[in-house]
């Protein structure tokens, strides 16, 4: 088992995968919360147009992606706030969408250097230096943020009225926990791929609820999960030869059904 | 007693549309009121201007009482997400409102807060447990824990017995008597008017202007009658106290 760490691109995967576990699993237990599960989906087809466009202009695809992640996070925030189209519609328009965009645009600039399965199930293979460092910026960034604002993102996900009693900036922390969401996802792509981050976000979140331990236990317990997920995934995908995403999520599923079962009758 | 808070001569309109008009008061330490009107006719945004969330068009709100001072219990609060992972403590330490990191720890003042607001609320024996396992008269009383732990001068409660039965409509009652005893003003907000003028002190009428104000004692039919139209029919249903 040792001996993937011989590997350059499998260390470089490893750490990527600790870091973005922590990152996107942080940012989940409050959208899981908020009942904005579906923003992953969203917010990773969108990202895919931010891949395109970092090939075309020769940026790291990496880093337009997850600009373009928090671009449709803080317009999605925009328009769920006026409170004129309900938010899992909004969602599902983006989600849409952005899948449209990027199919319009790999068709027509077809000489783009894009391997298609890699962006849409994730690649062990793709993980580079330059990628490594933006993957732990913006981890370190979501655990600042969730250090910081932990109490409030809480607080706001189960009862917002009393937040603005309170004399809370609840647009504030809105947009925050959006933006965070998009840098987590925009920072997965890679790795997971973009049809499978929603599994990572959304599944060791509700897995570790299940245990029915209280709040701030839960995460932790979710932070374990991905973890494990993530690393045995990787793993798997590379003594398999699978790609790295279908892994993870289905070590996170079967994982979510031993957490059922075993909780089913609490 | 010493005076909490004054309005003076408060307006609110939206789009030249007059939610509030000219309304004054003033809330005493001690005061139990209840504030009754018909749907439309600005109780909300009268305790949205009390709280400071929104900005009366004309006219003033004076406190005598730090704003982080005055407690709010949210319309169905207790009918918040009933699946809701979190436990009975964790939900009532947000009341503390102030930022909090992560690792932070309540200090010794906000312990004996803390602790007291759960004893007054009678939930010792249910504070480890997750909100969703209680019943919702139990649900009820986290939520005024919660708006308890900052030692509020005034407590504010919307809609409060909401979804909560009859039996345990008394024990809530009774618990926001013991907290008006030991000199919390309380303003209920409710549709329940037969409870409210059964509970409180004093009776404000509202209909975008306050038409009625006075002891809950002398409160008669008429004035339900001019409140709520003519064809307005009151059934007293009885509440046994404990």
């Amino acid at each position: 088992m040792f001996e993937i760490l011989k590997y350059d691109f499998m260390i470089k995967a490893l750490i990527a995968g600790v870091f973005l576990s922590i990152a996107i699993t942080s940012i989940g237990v409050f959208v899981v919360l908020k009942r904005y599960s579906i923003i992953a989906d969203t917010l990773s087809h969108v990202s895919l147009n931010g891949l395109i466009l970092g090939a075309v202009i020769k940026i790291n695809p990496l880093l337009s992606a997850v600009l373009v992640a928090i671009g449709a996070s803080v317009l999605f925030e925009k328009i769920r706030s006026s409170k004129k189209v309900y938010a899992d519609s909004i969602l599902t328009i983006f989600l849409t969408a952005g899948l449209a965009l990027a199919v319009l645009l790999i068709s027509t600039l077809r000489n783009l250097n894009l391997n298609l399965t890699n962006l849409l199930f994730g690649s062990i293979l793709t993980i580079s230096t330059e990628d490594l460092i933006i993957i732990g910026f913006v981890t370190t960034l979501v655990i600042i943020s969730i250090l910081l604002f932990y109490k409030k993102f809480f607080s706001l996900c189960f009862d917002e009225d009393f937040e603005k009693a309170m004399g809370t900036n609840i647009s504030f922390y809105n947009y925050l926990l959006v933006i965070l969401a998009g840098l987590s996802i925009g920072i997965s792509i890679q790795i997971i791929g973009v049809l499978l981050i929603s599994g990572l976000m959304v599944i060791p979140v509700v897995s570790a609820f299940q245990f029915k331990m209280g709040f701030k236990l839960s995460y932790f317990i979710a932070i374990f999960f991905s973890l494990f997920a993530t690393i045995s995934g990787l793993v798997i995908s590379f003594t398999a030869g699978i790609p790295s995403g279908a892994a993870i999520v289905l070590v996170s599923v079967a994982i979510f059904a031993l957490s059922f079962v075993i909780n089913y009758k609490k | 007693m010493k005076t909490i808070i004054t309005a003076k001569d408060v307006s609110y309109s939206i789009n030249s549309n007059l939610i509030l008009e000219n309304i004054s008061f003033n809330i005493k330490e001690g005061d139990y009121i209840g504030l009754i009107g018909p749907n439309g006719a600005g109780k909300t945004t009268l305790i949205k201007i009390i709280l400071d969330i929104t900005k009366p068009s004309h006219g003033s709100i004076e406190y005598d009482c730090m704003k982080c001072e005055i407690g709010y219990v949210p319309q169905k609060a207790s009918q918040q997400d009933q699946s809701f992972p979190a436990t009975v403590e964790e939900i009532i330490e947000t009341g503390f409102g102030k930022k909090k990191l992560f690792f932070s720890k309540k200090t010794r003042i906000e312990k004996e807060m803390f602790n007291s607001a759960i004893k007054q609320c009678g939930l010792e024996g249910v504070r480890k447990r997750l909100i969703n396992e209680l019943s919702g008269g139990e649900r009820q009383r986290v939520m005024i824990a919660r708006a308890l732990v900052q030692n509020p001068a005034l407590l504010i409660l919307d809609e409060p017995a909401t979804g909560i039965d009859i039996h345990q409509q008394e024990n809530f009652y009774n618990l926001l008597n013991k907290l008006n005893s030991q000199g919390i003003a309380i303003i209920l907000v409710s549709h329940d008017v037969d409870a409210v003028v059964e509970e409180v002190k004093t009776i404000m009428c509202l209909k975008q202007k306050i038409i009625h104000q006075g002891p809950a004692a002398e409160f008669k039919l008429d004035d339900l009658q001019h409140l709520y139209g003519e064809n307005f029919k009151f059934i007293r249903h009885h509440h046994d106290h404990v």
